[in-house]
C-alpha cells in the first residue's frame, strides 16, 4: 500500500495539481488548493523518510521504483524546498508580472510549470531505472527552462536558451553513457531488464569491458555535469540562476542544480574500487577547478545573484572534489549537496527580498537600516552558505577537509573556499551595512516572504544542532 | 538471402552525406529537408534489421521513429522556418574550408570510436553503424556550437538525436518500449521548447542568431 501511495498517488496528486492551477482560474481556491497539495506530498516525503531511516525500503513495480537512503534524501529536500518555493511565490510573483507588464493570467502557467518541476523532480527521485532517470533529469531541463525565460526579456530568453542548448548536449552524452553501459550487460546477461535497474547494474558492471565501461562512465559523468553545473560545463548557471524569478532561481539552485549530481551519485555508488579509481583524478580535476574558477568570479561582481550562482560552481567543485576519496568523501559529498541545496534556496530567497523591496539586485547599500530583520536574514544566510556553525554545512565543509587526507589537497581545498568565503561575505556586508546612499525602498516586503527564508534558516540550524540523523542517512547511501 | 550489412553499409553512407548537409547547408529549408531525408535513411536501417536480421522489435521502432522523426519534428521545423520568415542562417564563426575539414575530422573520430571501442556486438554491419552513431554524434555537437541561428542549432539537436537513436537500435533494441517512448517524447518535447525560443528571440530582439545576443558574458 506504502509502494502504491508513493509511485501512483502521490504522482497523480501532483499531476492534478499541474492541470488544476494551468485550467483554473488564478485566485484564492486555486493558491488554497495548491498549497493542500504541496503539504500532502511534502508530509508523505516526511513519513516516507521516516521509514527509510527506520530501515525500510519502499519497492514497486519490480524494483523500477526504489525509495532507499539517497532518494528519501533526495525526495526530503525536494518536497521541503517546493513548498517553500510555492509560498514565497504567491506575492513575489504578483510583483514580478507587474514589473516585467505581463499579464496576470500568464501566472497560471508559472503554477502549472513549477508543479510539474517538483513532479518531474518526485519521480526521478524515486527511480531505480536508469532511462527512466534520464528520462526525468531530462524533464527537469524542459519544464524550467520556460520559467527562467518568464521575464520575456532579451537576458532572460539568452539565459534559457544558452541553459536549454548546453544542457540538452550535455545529458545526450549522458544518454549515449547510459545506452553503452546498458547495451552491454544485456549482451552478457541475455536479460533485457538487469542493465536498466542500479540495483543490478552494480552487480554486473564488472563484465563490461574496462575501455567501455570508462568512456561510457566519462560521458556520464560530463552529461550530468552540465547538468550540476561543473567547470569546464558550466557556462549556462550564472545566467539562469540572475535572469529567473528568485524562487525559480532558488529551485535551479537546489534541486535542479543537485539532480545532476543526484544521478552522478546512483551511477558511482554502485560502481567496483577498480572502475571508481579510475575516475578518481577526473573528480579531483573538476573539483578544484570549479572551486577556484567560482570562488575567484565572485570577486567584482556587483549582482547578488550573478555573485551566489559562482557561490554554486563553488560548492558544486566541494562536491566532486569530496567523490574523488570514497566512501567517506561520498558520504560528506551527498551531506555538502542536501546542505548547499537547503540554504542556497534560503539565500536566493533572502536575495529575492531585496530585489522585491529595492527593484534591483546590484548597488545596494545599508539594507538592515531600512529592514533589520530582511538584512539580518540575507546575511546570516549567506554566513551559514559559508559553512559556519550551529548551521549544518559546517559539519559538510569539515567533514570534506577530513575526507580529503592529503595536506596538499587539504590545503588547496580551503585556500579556494576562503576566498570565495572572503568574496562573498564582503559583498553581502556592503550590501547590509554599507553606507546608505538614498533611501528608495519600492515595496514593502509581505510576512510570507520574510517568513519563507527564516523558516529554511531556522531547518538547517536545527539539523546542525541535531546532526546524528543527516549524518546517518548519508553514511547508509554509500556502499561498503 | 541479403547479407544485412550489404544493406546497411551504404544506408549508413548516405546519413553521414545528410549530416554534412545538415550541418553545412545555410538554407535553413534546405537543412530540414535533409533532415528528413536523414530520418527516412534511419527508419530505413530499422525497418532492414527488422526484415533481415530477422528482429521484430525493430518494426515498433521503425513505426515509432517514423511518426516522430520523419513527420512530427520535420513539420514543427519547416512551421517555424515559415512563420518567422528565416531563409537563411547567419554567417557562421568557422570559415566554410576550415567547417568542412572539421567534419571530416569528426567523421573520422566517430569510425576510429566505432571499430576501436570495445563493444558487444560481431556483425560488421552493425560496427559501420556505431561509425555513423559517433560521427553524427560529434558533428551533431560541432553544428550546435559553431553556429549562430537558434534554428540550425535546433536542426542539429535533431541530428545528435538521430545518432542517438541509431546506437540504440544497434546496442539496446531489446530495451521495453516505455525507455524508447520516454526518450522520443523527450526529443519531441525540447525540440518543440527550442523552436518556441526561437520564436521569442526572433520577436524581442529581431534576430535568430544567438551570438547577438551577449548582453550576459562574464
Amino acid at each position: 500500500m506504502i509502494a502504491e501511495i508513493t509511485t501512483i498517488v502521490i504522482p497523480l496528486i501532483l499531476l492534478l495539481g499541474t492541470i488544476l492551477s494551468y485550467f483554473t482560474r488564478y485566485d484564492g481556491k486555486t493558491k488554497a488548493s495548491l498549497t493542500l497539495i504541496y503539504l500532502i506530498v511534502v508530509c508523505w516525503s516526511i513519513y516516507v523518510t521516516y521509514l527509510v531511516y527506520t530501515g525500510n525500503v519502499i519497492v514497486a513495480f519490480g524494483e523500477e521504483f526504489r525509495v532507499d537512503s539517497l532518494s528519501a534524501l533526495y525526495l526530503i529536500l525536494v518536497s521541503s524546498i517546493f513548498m517553500m518555493c510555492l509560498l514565497y511565490s504567491y506575492d513575489y510573483m504578483e510583483q514580478y508580472v507587474e514589473n516585467f507588464g505581463l499579464n496576470k493570467a500568464t501566472l497560471k502557467s508559472y503554477y502549472s510549470m513549477l508543479t510539474i518541476t517538483f513532479l518531474t523532480l518526485y519521480v526521478m527521485s524515486i527511480s531505480n531505472n536508469a532511462f527512466i532517470l534520464w528520462v526525468f533529469v531530462e524533464a527537469t531541463t524542459l519544464t524550467t527552462v520556460l520559467l527562467v525565460g518568464y521575464g520575456r526579456s532579451e537576458n532572460s530568453l539568452e539565459a534559457s536558451w544558452k541553459y536549454i542548448l548546453l544542457c540538452v548536449v550535455g545529458l545526450t552524452s549522458a544518454l549515449y553513457g547510459t545506452s553503452l553501459i546498458y547495451s552491454y550487460i544485456f549482451n552478457v546477461t541475455g536479460d533485457p531488464y538487469k542493465g536498466l535497474l542500479f540495483t543490478s547494474i552494480g552487480k554486473y558492471i564488472s563484465s563490461v569491458e574496462y575501455e567501455t565501461s570508462t568512456f561510457a562512465l566519462l560521458m556520464i559523468v560530463i552529461g550530468y555535469g552540465v547538468k550540476a553545473g561543473i567547470v569546464p560545463v558550466h557556462w549556462w548557471l550564472p545566467d539562469a540562476y540572475s535572469e529567473a524569478p528568485s524562487p525559480i532561481s532558488a529551485v535551479l539552485s537546489s534541486v535542479v542544480t543537485g539532480c545532476g549530481f543526484y544521478a552522478i551519485f546512483r551511477w558511482f555508488t554502485i560502481l567496483s574500487p577498480p572502475i571508481y579509481d579510475s575516475f578518481k583524478p577526473v573528480f579531483l580535476a573538476i573539483g578544484i577547478a570549479s572551486i577556484f574558477i567560482g570562488s575567484l568570479s565572485i570577486i567584482g561582481q556587483t549582482d547578488l545573484k550573478r555573485a551566489l550562482a559562482y557561490s554554486s560552481i563553488t560548492n558544486m567543485g566541494v562536491i566532486a572534489l569530496a567523490m574523488a576519496y570514497p566512501p567517506l568523501g561520498i558520504a560528506y559529498a551527498i551531506m555538502h549537496l542536501f546542505n548547499h541545496s537547503l540554504l542556497k534556496a534560503t539565500t536566493f530567497l533572502a536575495t529575492g527580498n531585496l530585489e522585491h523591496v529595492y527593484g534591483r539586485r546590484n548597488s545596494l547599500h545599508g539594507v538592515i537600516a531600512d529592514s533589520p530583520v530582511l538584512g539580518f536574514t540575507a546575511i546570516a544566510s549567506v554566513i551559514a552558505l559559508e559553512g559556519s556553525p550551529p548551521f549544518s554545512m559546517f559539519y559538510s565543509v569539515l567533514g570534506v577537509a577530513l575526507a580529503i587526507g592529503d595536506i596538499a589537497i587539504t590545503l588547496i581545498y580551503l585556500i579556494g573556499l576562503f576566498i570565495g568565503f572572503i568574496a562573498l561575505t564582503y559583498m553581502f556586508i556592503e550590501t547590509i551595512w554599507g553606507e546608505k546612499v538614498n533611501r528608495n525602498m519600492k515595496n514593502k516586503c509581505p510576512r510570507l516572504m520574510v517568513l519563507t527564508p527564516l523558516l529554511l534558516l531556522t531547518l538547517t540550524a536545527i539539523l546542525g544542532l541535531y546532526i546524528s540523523p543527516l549524518a546517518n542517512m548519508c553514511w547508509r547511501c554509500v556502499p561498503r | 538471402m541479403v547479407a544485412l550489412e550489404h544493406v546497411i553499409t551504404p544506408i549508413a553512407a548516405c546519413m553521414i552525406l545528410t549530416a554534412f548537409l545538415i550541418v553545412e547547408l545555410r538554407r535553413l529549408k534546405y537543412s530540414a529537408y535533409s533532415y528528413i531525408v536523414q530520418s527516412t535513411l534511419l527508419v530505413s536501417i530499422f525497418l532492414s534489421i527488422a526484415v533481415l536480421a530477422p528482429e521484430p522489435h525493430f518494426y515498433a521502432w521503425s513505426i515509432s521513429a517514423f511518426i516522430t522523426k520523419v513527420v512530427i519534428v520535420p513539420w514543427l521545423i519547416i512551421h517555424t522556418i515559415n512563420k518567422l520568415k528565416a531563409e537563411e542562417e547567419e554567417e557562421p564563426m568557422v570559415p566554410p574550408i576550415l567547417s568542412i575539414l572539421i567534419d571530416i575530422a569528426l567523421i573520422a573520430i566517430g569510425f576510429w570510436l566505432g571499430s576501436t571501442l570495445p563493444l558487444p556486438i560481431t556483425e560488421p554491419g552493425f560496427k559501420i553503424c556505431m561509425g555513423v552513431s559517433f560521427s553524427l554524434f560529434f558533428m551533431g555537437i560541432y553544428g550546435m556550437t559553431g553556429r549562430s541561428c537558434a534554428i540550425k542549432q535546433t536542426i542539429c539537436l535533431c541530428h545528435i538525436e538521430n545518432g542517438i537513436h541509431l546506437m540504440l537500435a544497434v546496442l539496446a533494441y531489446a530495451s521495453p518500449v516505455t525507455v524508447d517512448i520516454g526518450i522520443l517524447t523527450d526529443a519531441v518535447v525540447a525540440i518543440a521548447i527550442m523552436l518556441y525560443l526561437s520564436t521569442l528571440i526572433k520577436k524581442v530582439t529581431g534576430s535568430l542568431s544567438i551570438y547577438r545576443m551577449s548582453s550576459l558574458r562574464w
